[in-house]
């Protein structure tokens, strides 16, 4: 079987840079990364705004998430709603049934579906 | 044989051989680094550690020695908000019967190195593994790809029970991940450390970790958590290692959304509690996750990065 002297440099080049970039992607992990910043807000997930029937806030409100179609894990984390009512849940891409708690009763229930790279919004008006 | 030129096929094909086993060698090693993200932008180099045992430490006060502190009125009425916190019982990561118990008092070694963990937007476990370090799960300490959540709002309760601290408070100096985790939030590399203020585990003890090539399938599984359908307390279950895989521990001990972070841990040789893997994900479609809870194991990359948070300053 014949071979150019071109054709063994150039596979010998490849099988280099094969074996440069497999030996890269191991120790790439190995060093320090830049610290990156504070999240100001989700990239990927759902957020939103939970209130009462007079329009304020509620604090504290416990933001369940149960995939109804993703094969994608849920962290097991304790979502919460802060001072102003918000929420930020991040999740992979699938559709999803959100069931909002307050002192251990269900006072509301929304599907959403996230999409790669995208943040959906819901906001909740409790029903007590 | 040779091609017109002189070259020999069989070079070439030893070439490629060596090329391929050179391509083989750090996935069969099963030791692909993993390096370390921190919040302030500081460097804890990785270290290789020689052993793969990290022991624990019982703490420096007896099993009584604590002084409980009560939270101020107003405080504790804002944290009783916090029973909003509640799951439905029989939800998918109590898998059947809830058999947990209540860890009462939780003044008591090992359960005392086990920490509440609250931040904007949530709550998470933790677990000590020295004097200023506890780990937890990577999603407790990140909201999405590249980005921390805001690091002065965590607080870390050693030992909490309820409205009682028994403890001094640490907030963190900074948070850590691994890069993998950092850059791609895989679910097998979900787990990080805060660093503390505070050098509670002097007082508290901490966990042993260690990690290991042999199979943990059968190893009893035990766990203890701060689940959010309870109110600010610790509860605890055991149970075995049932299925795992290089990355990952899967059991059926009965966890809540709010028990991240917290300890799968077992004996090993001489270390009890010995930690094996960082709970992290409840059930979720398809096997084996649909009938397990599962934490990402501490493999030996895993174990260098922890001590080398452990023993960073």
């Amino acid at each position: 079987m014949p071979f150019s002297r071109d054709a063994l440099n150039a596979l010998s080049a490849l099988l280099f840079l094969t074996v440069a970039s497999a030996m890269a992607a191991g120790p790439v992990d190995s060093v320090n990364s830049a610290s990156g910043s504070v999240a100001t807000s989700l990239d990927q997930g759902i957020a939103g705004t939970v209130t009462n029937e007079a329009g304020e806030p509620v604090a504290e409100v416990f933001v369940r998430a149960a995939s109804l179609d993703s094969n994608s894990p849920i962290p097991d984390i304790a979502i919460l709603t802060d001072a102003e009512g918000r929420f930020s849940w991040p999740l992979q891409p699938g559709t999803y049934r959100l069931t909002f708690y307050l002192d251990g009763t269900v006072v509301g229930e929304a599907e959403a579906t996230v999409e790669a790279a995208r943040v959906s919004d819901i906001d909740v008006v409790t029903d007590e | 044989m040779r091609d017109p030129r002189g070259y020999s096929i069989t070079r070439y094909r030893q070439i490629l051989a060596l090329s391929c086993l050179l391509a083989a060698l750090p996935m069969a090693s099963g030791a692909i680094a993993q390096g370390s993200v921190r919040s302030d932008g500081g460097v804890t180099p990785v270290e290789q550690a020689s052993t793969s045992v990290s022991p624990g430490f019982r703490g420096a006060v007896g099993e009584a020695g604590a002084s409980a502190a009560r939270v101020a009125p107003a405080e504790f009425a804002r944290e009783l908000a916090l029973q909003g916190v509640t799951g439905p019982k029989g939800a998918e990561v109590i898998i059947g019967t809830d058999n947990r118990i209540k860890v009462n008092p939780t003044t008591v070694y090992p359960y005392r190195a086990i920490a509440l963990i609250t931040f904007t937007g949530g709550r998470c476990s933790g677990w000590l593994i020295g004097s200023n370090t506890v780990v937890t799960a990577g999603h407790c300490l990140t909201l999405g790809i590249r980005a921390w959540r805001p690091v002065g709002s965590f607080r870390i309760y050693a030992g909490r029970n309820g409205n009682s601290i028994p403890y001094p408070v640490c907030t963190a100096r900074w948070l850590a991940t691994n890069t993998t985790w950092w850059n791609t939030q895989a679910d097998d590399y979900d787990y990080g450390a805060i660093k503390l203020n505070c050098t509670v585990g002097n007082t508290v003890g901490w966990f042993g970790f260690f990690w290991t090539p042999r199979s943990l399938v059968d190893f009893v599984s035990f766990n203890s958590s701060y689940p959010g359908d309870k109110n600010l307390t610790q509860w605890r279950h055991t149970d075995y290692i049932r299925v795992e895989d290089a990355r990952r521990l899967f059991y059926q001990n009965d966890t809540q959304p709010g028990s991240s972070g917290s300890p799968i841990y077992t004996y090993w040789r001489t270390c009890f509690p010995c930690g094996a893997a960082v709970h992290a994900y409840g059930t979720y479609n398809g096997p084996p996750s649909g009938t397990h809870n599962h934490g990402t194991r501490i493999t030996q990359s895993v174990f260098n990065l922890l001590n080398s948070w452990k023993n960073a300053p």
